[in-house]
């Protein structure tokens, strides 16, 4: 089996990020990554976060910084990463590429403990780069440019110190002194000298400053000093005039400022009220903001609140260091304060947001300062404050994250034509359900009625200079509705189009006249109002109508094809006549190119299912160029002109050409290429778009000429970062449509659909998926589909939270105290969270601000029934007791009255830390009441262990129960133990059964297959893996194959072979599988590993569906930085040679950016097995023209051949 | 004549050949002693002795006049006289059996009777079965409705069988009346006898045994076990309902 890895949405959580001027003017971007992704961000004017570069660098981006060389207008990026180097990076605007500037290798590659990249930091002057490890090593780099001004990169400098442990390091701004880094260090050689513990229980903490002395070219140890235990992050503090210097030591409940030769200056982290008391508070993220004049930190704690720390300082002397409470935002795994007024937060989990400052937190709130701190017996005095609403930001866009996808499941719940992904995203308060639909999101913009039921539409402008539209015309079956495009659109008279009459066509004619051909005849209408009519001769009428500015061409019935151009004085003139052999199906012309009287090529299609295409040059007019014969009538065709492109901030490379689309009536579109100067057409593509034929049209997106294809559903054709994309728009099945300019939307659409006029947009090019959000209460564990109702269950707990009840008292509290009272209507549902929407009457929404803490112990969970198609709750049982839910499955039991029941496992008072520890585990049994919208519990059952894996099993309940896989049956008043299994190594994690055969996944040891043996009621486990996979997602994809997981981000099959599947169904005295034994513990008999890849992120489900209809089944798997992708199998041994060998070249010809090899990527853990990696493929089209020219000649195709085969795999999946 | 003269020049004895012709004739004499006997009652071995079939322990004679010798034994008496007593019992059970069933069984389907209970796809055990319908077809055995190791045991007619099972065997039914039946000392005569008349029996009777395992096979699964008298008892590592049904009570 060979597997095709495709990613359908790239991550979407992220996990550094920095902003900078990458550009070069005056913008700001933000680069963000990913994991795995690194990504170019910047909000457009309207205060929308834009996406102008994606790039997979098959590595672990693990951090990130930017750096400008003195003089220079352009900021640089350095990546540090799992690839045991480090790379400079420069953006390239005018290829939307990023260029390699610098890749400088120090270590091996891989995430490892004295390897560094796991921390950056430049000097604030741009001469210098620390790349630190988690341990011992740390490297600097001289950052310098030579005589052409570029940038130069020296040999690295040790900074190394073995037994030290760095929390973080920090560029300290000394001005044009040499460069100096500070970092926390924690020296264990004697802790680990003493057995004791006693050392360890002492060691401590220092600040440490190295100098990189740029005379010497020498890194020495300058200045060491103690610090708190607790501290965690540095900040740079601005020097070299306009600060300072030094740095401030973010530890738990202190910033403090330190500098060589200056004491320490310490502030109180003001704690929230409602915080227990042995809670720290510790700073998570920071964002520095320096003006000339002034500069302020915003220190973000765990808790999501920000505060603004200012510094008072005369010269080097800081005087007073306040802590200012500014806001609460979701907390966040990176801030970056943009010069233009933004805050951009990257949240840890869920939606990321974009804020703008309204104030920068002058007013007066609650502060500490180093002032006032006061030391007291019990320590420092705290400062305490109340979290409140938005004050000095405001939010001006969200992107979207479904960091981290906790489960998932496809299904076609709503019964449409493609099937619904149900994940269950996010943590605590902001945790929700999302359903994906693969297509384009739209936003409707308008839907009004029509008298009657629209056969087409058309919008026309009244100059070809306009802007904008100026008419939208509604044909009807013998009428025809012309509507004036303004402030309002109504309909008008004084258009000069015949409205008794349907149209066939409307359009604009020359530079600033109208046509509109109806069936008999072409009615021109001039700027000054005059109009010309055109009739058919005789009694034949019009059919079919292909028009560009400049040309019409009209067919009539029987088959007659009239050609009329344009003229000098803008007259309509007839040019020539063609007799086809019958009726015309459809027509079009191309429009007319740029700086061209005319446009070559006309395409004609009959019902003899062929396409023609004709010429239309003077010389031979009306000569048959081509002839294309397709599988089923034509319906609809629509040349399209792909505008040459040298990259830019949409595309790659391409030269111009012509597509020739046709929609057939079996519902396939079919695309060609045509040959700008024969007219041959070559480079077939076809593919399935619907039940009904598609009507093609021309639209307009971002600027580029794009095509929109009716069938059952809308589709968009259009171009993204170099590839054609054919998606699906998530909208209603349409009738005709035509591309609306106005001033209200640049870019939208006006079609017709049953009696309606529709205006919409489309949002969010280049995204797979658009999603429907319903909020949850605590962070989704799993969930099950109830089969028959269409309603899911879902199991939801958070740890160190407060029950619904107890959260309310403290809210009321806390809004009595801060005087908000008033605002408080009874009614209100304060258990729900609110979706989006902050404006609404909840001051404190739990989503804003997250819960209160409580102790560790202390667990809140919930099982909710929830429709889908409402997004209505119909039943919410909040557990009691501490009891937190892990597991959950429905079950029949045999011969019981019940029908199906629902199994929660669950644990009380779960605890981690120090030992993983709990006071009991239980099974409810849960019956479904009024139609499955309701829950009741039968009883429950005290297990011995956590039951984290529940499936249902011959009419019984099998629980994994820590290492013990049970059988369980129905009993009265609780379940009975009827069987059991002690024999599994950890802890039973998931359980599928098919048939006698359970698959039982290991914790950390993989799959177990095992069998019941119903007439001595024992479970055998015959076959185990040999390799310890710690398990985090797993699905059963035949009798003898399973398909896994490990949570370090690999994915894996693994398969029993043949014979000894058959061995052991064949056991008819059934001793076999009962006196075999294994060696070292281990079963009998050892499944076989058949595919193995490694995606770089944790895969945390996994299912077996097709997105497509009629489409072959692939793997679909959710990760937790909240990507999709697909493992599609290969049906023929030709792709699979045409792709591993694509593979290979694209390996060689374009390495990843950030210098991990691919093959040694994708085989981090264990050897890539039979897996292609469809992202490096899909670079293809990134490449450089002659780069893709040589890789395809080696390939024996074309480059074009390439893409359409990477079209196809694509298409086979989504 | 040629034969002849090869065989005295091969005699052992020497010229003379009554020896041989002597012994031609004691051979003979035994061959028409023993079709005297019943073909059933002994078994010829291979060692040229005979062993009694009738009596329980098997007695090896060595040669015929001594078996027939046996065979007047009071012993050997009683033991035949036990036998035939059971083969009318089960001569008559099988046609209680034929006349419940209605006479309408063509000769076609009786060869595929088995054929139509194929349960599952495993050969091996449906090649048992197979055996073991021809042999209850033909043979006068009876089959172990225990099978709790899975294999049928099959019994030549020994009493202590009987004994040791009882308590699970489902009861024949005997209470009929006894209906004729001659002495059926002859095989092939049984043998057509029963082909016709075995077909419905045998459907019914596996269609009983099924029904039977599958409910054992139930509390098996729910967690009882068995003890070597086939009496059942709860596995004590199994939780059971108050109200659970007991195969004691509910299978006997």
């Amino acid at each position: 089996m060979y597997l095709y890895n495709l990613t359908l949405q790239q991550a979407t959580g992220i996990v550094c990020a920095t902003n900078g001027n990458f550009i070069g003017g005056k913008s700001q971007e933000i680069i963000v990554a990913r994991g795995k992704v690194l990504d170019l961000l910047r909000p457009d004017e309207n205060g929308k976060i834009q996406t102008i570069l994606s790039v997979d660098v098959f590595g672990a981006i693990r951090s990130l910084a930017q750096f400008r060389l003195t003089g220079s207008q352009k900021d640089y990026i350095v990546v540090g990463s799992d690839s045991g180097r480090i790379v400079i990076l420069e953006y390239n605007k005018e290829k939307n590429v990023f260029d390699k500037v610098h890749q400088e290798t120090f270590g091996k590659s891989g995430c490892r403990r004295i390897v560094p990249g796991q921390y950056l930091a430049v000097d604030p002057k741009g001469r210098a780069v620390m790349i630190g490890a988690c341990e011992k090593q740390k490297l600097v780099y001289v950052l310098n440019r030579d005589t052409a001004a570029r940038l130069t990169i020296s040999s690295p400098l040790e900074a190394h110190k073995s037994h030290t442990i760095v929390y973080s390091i920090a560029g300290v701004d000394c001005g044009f002194d040499n460069p100096i880094f500070a970092a926390i260090e924690l020296d264990y050689s004697e802790a680990d000298q003493d057995s004791t513990g006693q050392a360890a229980s002492e060691a401590q903490k220092h600040l440490t400053f190295y100098e990189l002395d740029l005379g010497l070219n020498h890194v020495s140890r300058k200045w060491s000093e103690q610090v708190d235990n607790g501290a965690n992050m540095l900040v740079t503090v601005p020097g070299g005039g306009d600060g300072p210097s030094g740095v401030l030591v973010c530890a738990e409940n202190f910033v403090i400022y330190k500098n060589q030769g200056h004491r320490d200056v310490r502030a109180v982290i003001p704690r929230r009220a409602d915080l227990p008391a042995e809670r720290g508070v510790l700073v998570v993220s920071a964002a520095t903001h320096k003006q000339k004049s002034m500069f302020f930190f915003l220190l973000q704690t765990e808790y999501g609140d920000i505060f603004k720390v200012t510094l008072e300082h005369e010269n080097d002397r800081v005087t007073e260091l306040k802590i200012k409470y500014f806001d609460t935002i979701p907390v966040t795994a990176s801030m970056c304060v943009l010069k233009t007024g933004f805050l951009f937060a990257a949240s840890e989990f869920g939606n990321h947001a974009l804020y703008q400052f309204k104030a920068i937190g002058d007013d007066a709130d609650v502060e500490s300062s180093s002032a006032t701190l006061m030391e007291t017996e019990e320590g420092f005095q705290p400062v305490f404050f109340q979290p409140r609403g938005l004050k000095n930001l405001v939010r001006i866009d969200q992107v979207e994250s479904l960091m981290p996808i906790m489960d998932m499941k496809v299904t076609n719940m709503f019964e449409e034509e493609t099937p619904q992904i149900f994940t269950l995203c996010g943590r605590g308060p902001r945790s929700s359900l999302r359903i994906l639909r693969p297509g384009l999101a739209i936003s409707e913009m308008a839907v009004s009625q029509l008298p009657g039921i629209p056969s087409a539409v058309w919008t026309v402008k009244k100059n070809v200079n306009d802007e904008f539209d100026a008419y939208i015309v509604v044909s009807f079956a013998n009428a025809t509705l012309v509507l004036s495009i303004g402030e309002t659109v109504e309909e008008v008279s004084d258009s000069g189009f015949l409205d008794t009459t349907p149209s066939l066509a409307v359009s604009l004619l020359g530079d600033d006249s109208l046509m509109q051909v109806h069936p008999s005849g072409i009615r021109h209408i001039r700027e000054d109002g005059r109009i010309n009519e055109w009739k058919t001769p005789g009694k034949r009428t019009i059919v079919k109508v292909g028009s560009n500015r400049l040309q019409v061409v009209i067919a009539l019935s029987g088959g007659e094809l009239i050609y009329f151009e344009m003229d000098m004085t803008g007259q309509l003139m007839e040019v020539e006549k063609h007799e086809m052999s019958g009726d015309v199906a459809c027509l079009d012309i191309a429009p007319v190119p740029e700086g061209r009287q005319r446009s070559r090529f006309l395409a004609v299609g009959s019902y003899d299912n062929t396409i023609r295409i004709l010429s239309l040059d003077p010389d031979d007019c009306m000569q048959i160029l081509s002839v294309q014969s397709v599988s089923s009538p034509p319906e609809s065709l629509l040349l399209l002109e792909v505008q040459a492109s040298v990259g830019g901030e949409d595309g790659a490379d391409h030269p111009a050409s012509v597509f020739l689309n046709a929609g057939l009536q079996n519902g396939v579109l079919f695309r060609t290429v045509v040959d700008m100067v024969t007219g041959q057409l070559s480079d077939t593509r076809s593919r399935f778009l619907g039940l009904r034929a598609p009507k093609l049209f021309s639209a307009i997106v971002r600027g580029r000429r794009a095509m929109l294809c009716l069938s059952s559903r809308p589709w968009l054709g259009y171009i993204h970062q170099g590839h054609f994309l054919l998606t699906p728009l998530s909208y209603e099945t349409l009738e005709y449509a035509a591309s609306f300019a106005s001033d209200q939307c640049a870019e939208g659409v006006v079609a017709v659909a049953g009696d309606a006029l529709r205006v919409f947009t489309i949002e969010r090019l280049g995204e797979t998926f658009n999603e429907t959000t319903i909020p949850l209460r605590y962070t989704p564990r799993k969930f099950v589909l109830h089969p028959k109702r269409k309603l899911l269950v879902v199991i939801e707990s958070d740890q160190g939270a407060f029950t619904a009840e107890e959260r309310e008292a403290a809210r009321k509290e806390c809004l009595e105290a801060a005087g908000m009272g008033e605002n408080e209507n009874g009614n209100v549902e304060p258990m729900e969270n609110g979706d989006d929407d902050e404006e609404k009457d909840d001051p404190l929404s739990d989503e804003q601000y997250g819960y209160p803490k409580a102790e560790s112990d202390k667990w809140v969970s919930c099982i909710r029934v929830l429709d889908p198609r409402t997004a209505k709750t119909t039943c919410l049982l909040e557990l009691q007791d501490m009891e937190a839910a892990f597991s959950i499955c429905t079950v029949n039991f045999h011969d019981k009255e019940y029908g199906t029941l629902l199994a929660v496992g669950t644990a009380k008072a779960l605890q981690f830390f120090p030992k993983r520890t709990f006071a009991a585990g239980f099974i409810h049994i849960y019956r479904f009441l009024e139609d499955g919208k309701s829950l009741e519990l039968l009883h429950k059952t005290q297990v011995e262990g956590v039951p984290l894996a529940l499936c249902q099993f011959q009419g019984r309940l099998l629980a994994g129960i820590g290492p013990v896989l049970r059988l369980y049956d129905l009993g009265k008043r609780r379940l009975l133990r009827k069987c059991e299994n002690k024999l599994f190594p950890n802890t039973i994690v998931s359980i599928h059964t098919y048939r006698d055969r359970i698959y039982v996944g290991d914790i950390q040891e993989s799959f177990h297959y095992c069998k019941y043996r119903r007439d001595e009621n024992q479970l055998y486990i015959f076959a185990d893996d040999s390799v310890p996979r710690w398990l985090t997602a797993s699905y059963h994809i035949d009798f003898d194959t399973m398909a896994g997981a490990d949570k370090f981000g690999n994915v894996y099959f693994v398969r029993l072979s043949q014979d000894v599947s058959d061995e052991i169904e064949e056991d008819p005295t059934g001793g076999k599988i009962k006196w075999e034994q294994g060696k070292l513990n281990g079963a009998p008999n050892k499944v076989e590993e058949i595919v193995q890849f490694h995606v770089g992120d944790v895969v945390t489900c996994l299912q077996k569906a097709s997105l497509i209809p009629g489409g072959g089944e692939c793997i679909i798997y959710g990760t937790v930085m909240g990507s999709l992708g697909a493992l599609l199998a290969f049906t023929s041994r030709e792709d699979v040679d045409f792709f591993s060998h694509l593979e290979m070249h694209m390996r060689q010809e374009h390495p990843p950016l950030c210098g991990r090899d691919h093959m040694a990527y994708r085989s981090a853990y264990f050897p890539v097995k039979d897996v292609i990696d469809g992202d490096l493929c899909e670079q293809f089209p990134t490449l450089p023209p002659d780069l893709q020219r040589k890789i395809a000649d080696e390939l024996d195709r074309t480059p074009g051949e390439i893409l359409k085969k990477l079209e196809d795999v694509r298409n086979k999946i989504i | 004549m040629h034969r002849r003269e090869r065989e005295r020049e091969m005699s052992v004895f020497g010229g003379d050949s009554w020896g041989r012709e002597a012994q031609q004739r004691k051979r003979r004499v035994d061959d028409l002693l023993e079709q005297s006997h019943d073909g059933t009652s002994f078994q010829k071995l291979s060692s040229g002795k005979f062993a009694c079939l009738v009596c329980p322990h098997n007695p090896v004679l060595d040669s015929s006049l001594m078996l027939s010798m046996h065979n007047k034994g009071s012993r050997h008496l009683a033991a035949e006289s036990r036998l035939k007593e059971r083969e009318l019992m089960r001569l008559e059970e099988i046609n209680k059996r034929v006349a419940l069933l209605d006479g309408s069984t063509d000769a076609a389907n009786s060869c595929t009777s088995t054929k139509r209970f194929k349960l599952a796809s495993k050969p091996l055990i449906e090649q048992t079965r197979n055996a073991a319908s021809e042999t209850l077809s033909n043979k006068a055995l009876l089959q172990n409705a225990t099978n709790k190791h899975r294999d049928m045991k099959l019994s030549r007619g020994n009493a202590s069988f009987f004994a040791s099972n009882s308590t699970h065997v489902p009861k024949p039914r005997m209470e009929s009346p006894v209906m004729g039946a001659g002495p059926s000392s002859s095989n092939d005569k049984n043998c057509i006898w029963a082909t016709e008349a075995s077909n419905k029996m045998l459907i019914q009777h596996q269609l009983e045994f099924r029904e039977r395992r599958e409910r054992e096979l139930k509390f098996t699964a729910a967690g009882w076990k068995r003890d070597g008298f086939g009496n059942w008892f709860r596995d004590e590592n199994v939780e059971f309902d108050s109200d659970e049904e007991d195969p004691n009570v509910s299978l006997t």
